[in-house]
């Protein structure tokens, strides 16, 4: 892909819109400094990559003298037969890309998007896709004047390093590593997934193999069965809710004849438990307990009450007898103790004296006197007539009688209560059971029940002749689905088994691929390394091949790229070195070279790199005014360089100086039919930009093949 | 020092090599004027530019002559192209010797170098000529610039993978099967089941 054309207007120097023809091999751009070729080269590296870092904030952009305030830039590519256009506009505040592929138009972030797909896919790998292609861009496309010696000077060994693997597009092969882990990790999760599924699939496949041994060769039809089967259904029918029959070839039938058998099932335990009922009820109504010929319970207690009020009757006589007997005995107690008392007053008046005669001591001789004198006084008492004949044993005797009456009584009593106990109990037990069995009146139960019995005894006998044939028709039934259930099983097994085989296949296939894949990713894991390794060998000889011919130093002729890894960490050093001398030599150019010989040794490398990406998207190089006060020889030796590079890449350079300018011109003109070289000439520069004046560098006056000295 | 027991290597040898340097590049001999001993002295042409090469069997002799090939040369090309014309201006005067500069010489070494007049020099003597090989090193501002044919023609670094994890026993098949699924988004492992599949 060349650059066919440039226009610029409000960019940096450009103040005015200019358009320039670049459709050409090489183009010399020629000016004193500080009149515009920088910023021509930056508007082209502005309007691909949408940055130019160097010169600083993005309103540096804007031209000083623009009237619209808005800086633009367009550059048409080619690349064989494909246009690209590309437009950038910046006004000040927002930057928008716009890019025209063909007939096909994009804008904004998608332009952005789409030119690092072009011009640099593998930049669409880096944390910043878009920093990574202007990084890109300065190192492998524009060598800019101010950064000329930014690579092999002010970089470290381990960013050189990493400028190279991101020119080689390490990045891409890391995130493909990346990518590849993840999927392996995801695809030996669904293997082992799939496994475990292929492993239901065997134990179906086992358990199918053994249910089709255990079915037999079972051949039975159910065409014998079919008239078995309306029948059965035609006699259950009065029995059952489900009054018609499913097919008998259904899915159903086996079913729905087991619910008919349960229900028949039911049925005669219901007319048995009935017949039970009726049967125990008989036996219960004839054994109603028979009445005993004793006094009713009332009777019986009317009697006991009346023999208990007799005892009391008499009790209360013998009480009052025995009272008055009490009474009399106390009284006589009484008496003899008066007298005892009025004895010992007596005889204690007698020998009254100043003291007690028993205990001497003093006391009132007056009171006690008079105190012993009323003790010889006894009270007249009345006492009470106890008659001679009391009658109480005649009374014992009477009270002994009632009480034998009484306990013959009680027990006549407690016989009759147990009596209507029993007789409440059982009344109670026939309720319920004539309840049980349905009968609602007392009379003539046993008539009813022996009418009834037979009956139910006829339709048990019904019933169960129902449930023989039908079971048998069940068996029928079993047989011919077990032979039904061969057949899907065999046919299922054909199926699993054809899985299965499929399945273990497919396991033994994908468990290679993830172990292929692990061997890719072990292999990948060097590979950024040997990818840089690789480019490295490549861009060597081409480096030593360039500075050679440039040839700037009189001694240190050789150039060396040296490359190791230090702690996981890529590092890329330059030495210089003098071939006649074996310990000449550093890994620190500027320790050697002058300024001009290190920007020497700075274009070799960059030309190298350039050189080395054959197919690079954009395929040019561009130098602004690399070389400063180099003398004549080393200029010489630049312009043969040049020439080389020239058939190689579109070029673009620049130089402040007039003479060199000449050389170039000269030294780069067309030589062969379809060449093309184009000089842009800055004569002047005022307020409204530069003067330029553009023309195509003169080729030999006639063909070359014609002006060979061969005559 | 090195190539203090080095072999010298006679000057018609390193004409030899260095013609053939030129004519394996697409330059043509050309006749040289008649003035001009024939034996020690070739003329070419490129469409680019006019080359002659002398080979002196002695410094001395190289330094004594060397002036009067470059006039030889310069009416070689006078004679035959117009003086605004390009090529005329475009030519080299290469001259070898397998002698050493004595160290008194250096400064006239570097004089023959940077007379720029005319011709442009490419001086090689024995001091970087230490073999016939090494005449390349004077003659390569006159040969293309040599991008080693093969391994980097890609458009990224995924391209080289195929040839890369090769060295480590990977199938090229295999390995371009991840890398196109990678690069069209697909499922990676997908593709290289399929490839597996498919063997």
């Amino acid at each position: 892909m060349r650059i066919k054309s440039l226009s610029v207007s409000g960019f940096r120097a450009w103040a005015q819109t200019e358009q320039f023809d670049l459709d050409a091999d090489a183009i010399i751009l020629i000016a004193p400094n500080g009149q515009g070729k920088t910023s021509l080269f930056d508007a082209i590296m502005w309007s691909l990559t949408g940055s130019v870092p160097r010169i600083g904030s993005e309103e540096n952009v804007l031209s000083k003298y623009n009237e619209t305030g808005q800086a633009s830039v367009r550059v048409d590519l080619q690349d064989g037969d494909l246009e690209y256009k590309v437009s950038r506009i910046y006004d000040g505040g927002a930057q928008g890309a716009h890019v025209t592929i063909g007939d096909r138009s994009v804008s904004g972030p998608t332009a952005d998007s789409q030119l690092l797909e072009v011009l640099w896919p593998s930049a669409l790998s880096a944390p910043d896709p878009s920093d990574a292609f202007v990084a890109l861009f300065a190192r492998c496309v524009y060598l800019q004047q101010d950064l000329v010696r930014d690579f092999i000077q002010d970089a470290d060994d381990q960013s050189r390093y990493n400028a190279l693997s991101e020119i080689v597009g390490t990045g891409r092969v890391t995130e493909l590593q990346t990518h590849l882990e993840r999927a392996k990790t995801a695809w030996t999760k669904a293997t082992n997934v799939r496994f475990a599924e292929s492993g239901d699939l065997r134990r179906r496949l086992e358990y199918l193999d053994d249910q089709l041994k255990s079915l037999g060769a079972v051949t039975t039809s159910l065409e014998g069965v079919e008239s078995r089967w309306q029948s059965w259904w035609k006699d259950a029918a009065q029995y059952l809710e489900e009054k018609r029959p499913v097919n008998i070839g259904s899915s159903r039938a086996a079913a729905s004849l087991d619910r008919a058998l349960k229900a028949l099932q039911a049925k005669q335990l219901a007319v048995g438990r009935e017949a039970d009922v009726l049967t125990e009820l008989l036996r219960f109504v004839n054994s109603r307990p028979e009445k005993l010929a004793e006094p009713s319970e009332a009777e019986a207690r009317k009697e006991l009450e009346e023999i208990s009020n007799e005892i009391a009757e008499v009790q209360g006589a013998i009480d009052e007898r025995a009272a008055v007997k009490r009474k009399a005995k106390k009284q006589g107690k009484i008496r003899s103790k008066g007298d005892e008392l009025a004895e010992l007053a007596t005889l204690a008046l007698h020998q009254l004296g100043s003291k007690c005669p028993v205990c001497q001591q003093s006391y009132d001789k007056t009171k006690t006197k008079a105190y012993l004198e009323s003790l010889t006084r006894t009270p007249e008492l009345t006492l009470e007539v106890i008659p001679e004949e009391d009658g109480l044993s005649e009374m014992f005797q009477r009270l002994e009688d009632l009480e034998i009456r009484r306990s013959t009584a009680s027990g006549a009593l407690r016989r009759a209560t147990a009596n209507a106990e029993e007789e409440r109990i059982f009344e109670s037990e026939l309720s319920r059971r004539l309840q049980t069995a349905k009968i609602s009146t007392r009379s003539g139960v046993e008539e009813e029940i022996k009418s009834r019995l037979p009956a139910l005894q006829r339709e048990s006998t019904a019933v169960a002749g129902l449930l023989e044939q039908g079971e048998v028709i069940a068996v029928q039934l079993a047989s011919a689905s077990e032979a039904q259930r061969r057949d899907e099983v065999t046919n299922e097994l054909k199926v699993v088994r054809e899985q299965v085989t499929s399945a273990e296949s497919d396991h033994e296939i994908r468990v290679k691929t993830g172990e292929l894949a692990g061997k890719i990713l072990e292999a990948l894991r060097g590979a950024a390394f040997d990818l840089v390794a690789e480019q490295l060998a490549e861009v060597e000889p081409l480096f030593q091949q360039i500075y050679e011919m440039i040839d700037p130093h009189p001694a240190f002729k050789a150039v060396r790229l040296v490359s190791n890894l230090y702690r996981g960490k890529g590092r890329l050093q330059m030495e210089v070195s003098d071939p006649e001398f074996e310990d000449a030599h550093t890994t620190s150019p500027a320790s050697i070279l002058s300024s001009s010989q290190l920007n020497v040794l700075a274009v070799s490398m960059f030309l190298a790199i350039n050189l080395s990406m054959r197919n690079l998207p954009l395929s040019c190089a561009i130098l602004d005014d690399p070389l400063q006060s180099l003398d004549d020889l080393n200029l010489l030796g630049l312009v043969d360089v040049l020439r080389q590079v020239k058939d190689r890449r579109q070029l673009f350079i620049s130089t402040h100086d007039a003479r060199f300018g000449a050389l170039l011109k000269r030294k780069l003109r067309p030589v062969e039919d379809g060449e093309r070289t184009r000089v842009i000439e800055i004569t002047d520069w005022t307020r409204q930009g530069p003067v330029i004046h553009q023309y195509d560098a003169l080729r030999d006056a006639v063909t070359p093949v014609q002006r060979r000295l061969v005559r | 020092v090195k190539g203090s027991s080095r072999k010298i290597v006679p000057a018609s040898e390193l004409l030899l090599v260095a013609q053939k340097l030129l004519e394996d590049n697409g330059y043509i001999e050309v006749p040289v004027g008649d003035d001009v001993a024939r034996s020690n002295a070739r003329m070419f042409e490129s469409p680019n530019s006019i080359v002659m090469i002398a080979a002196f069997d002695s410094w001395a002799d190289l330094r004594e002559s060397w002036a009067d090939y470059q006039g030889a040369a310069v009416e070689a090309i006078t004679k035959r192209l117009r003086r605004e014309d390009p090529k005329a201006w475009d030519g080299y005067l290469v001259l070898l010797t397998p002698s050493l500069i004595p160290l008194d010489q250096q400064g006239a070494a570097n004089e023959i170098r940077s007379d720029t007049s005319r011709l442009r020099k490419l001086l090689g003597t024995g001091d970087e000529i230490e073999s016939p090989s090494a005449v390349k090193r004077t003659l390569l501002p006159l040969l293309p610039i040599n991008v080693a044919p093969g391994e980097s023609a890609r458009r990224s670094g995924l391209d080289a993978l195929p040839r890369i994890l090769k060295k480590h026993g990977i199938n090229p098949d295999e390995t371009e099967a991840i890398v196109e699924a990678f690069k069209a988004r697909e499922p990676l492992l997908e593709r290289l089941h399929g490839l597996v599949n498919s063997k």
